[in-house]
């Protein structure tokens, strides 16, 4: 019997994690960033989707930068409980665009946190789509690590339509006065 | 001088990030004798060796937690009235009543602001400034 895969979409503010090779998580991403950890010899891993809202009355990234380094530490503790070795861990990152219609660019200061967080933590970055100009759909398979993305342009581009223009009869004939 | 200057303050946590932070944190309040340690065993052989104020302890924490740490504190007799306040992430019912229990001061859940942690440090040593 064919066993429909399962699905969960992590949502801004949320992480999940799971040992299940039926599971994806789908994170769709503009301007946050999602970090997608695995531990290959355990077969487990996790997602997460970090939304730095970012105030211009604060400096740096404000009270936003407390919310992701939570949300990277869950993500972590729960790995953890899993029995997840921190060296063992290959981290992928996601996201930072500078969309449309933004100000302040989040999606640089999402980029820069969370390369500065794995830096610190002393996390291994095997790959990672960052930056760019428009959004993404992550989908993320925890239990091998492997991640498909797909851009998302159609979000973020307005599609130019052009009028047909009225033809102008041609009779052949040449009207003088 | 306010209790600010003269309070010692130890930073418990395994993540580097988080513990940056709340030392930060801290710092903008004007305290600087602020001590880090990166789990519950590293905490306690330096408390032994230069006891602090208050220690502000993450939970979860691989090896020896906080609230292992929070026991090891009380149980020690040169230690045994330091201030404790634990961080968490889920601030569980059982959880609190447990830290409780084992005599906690004050529990803060995670993600925290900074006025939040103002408030639970105030709470437990006084005004700062």
């Amino acid at each position: 019997m064919n066993q429909r895969p399962k699905r969960r979409i992590v949502n801004h503010g949320e992480h999940a994690v799971s040992d299940d090779p039926e599971m994806t998580f789908s994170v769709v991403l503009g301007s946050c960033v999602a970090a997608c950890l695995h531990d290959p010899f355990l077969k487990i891993g996790g997602a997460n989707h970090i939304l730095l809202p970012g105030d211009s009355r604060q400096t740096g990234y404000g009270e936003g930068k407390r919310y992701g380094a939570f949300l990277m530490e869950s993500l972590l503790n729960d790995l953890f409980k899993m029995g997840a070795a921190r060296e063992r861990l290959q981290l992928k990152l996601f996201g930072g665009a500078q969309m449309f219609g933004t100000v302040n660019n989040p999606g640089s200061k999402n980029v820069e946190f969370a390369l500065a967080y794995a830096a610190n933590e002393g996390l291994n970055v095997v790959s990672s789509s960052l930056n760019g100009d428009c959004g993404r759909r992550i989908e993320y398979s925890p239990a091998s690590g492997r991640v498909r993305q797909r851009f998302l342009k159609d979000a973020i581009e307005e599609k130019v339509v052009i009028k047909p223009q009225p033809r102008v009869a041609d009779t052949g004939d040449l009207d003088l006065f | 001088m306010g209790v600010a200057d003269i309070l010692r303050v130890m930073v418990v946590d395994d993540h580097m990030t988080s513990r940056m932070l709340t030392v930060e944190t801290l710092q903008s309040f004007g305290l600087n004798h602020i001590a880090v340690a990166k789990d519950g065993r590293d905490a306690f052989t330096n408390l032994v060796a230069k006891p602090v104020h208050l220690v502000i302890s993450d939970l979860y924490m691989p090896d020896v937690d906080g609230l292992k740490l929070l026991q090891a504190v009380r149980s020690h007799p040169k230690l045994a009235k330091t201030a404790f306040i634990v961080i968490t992430g889920r601030k569980d019912d059982d959880v609190v009543a447990k830290a409780k229990s084992f005599g906690v001061n004050n529990v803060l859940g995670k993600p925290f602001t900074a006025p939040i942690l103002k408030q639970a440090v105030e709470s437990v040593v006084g005004r700062l400034n």
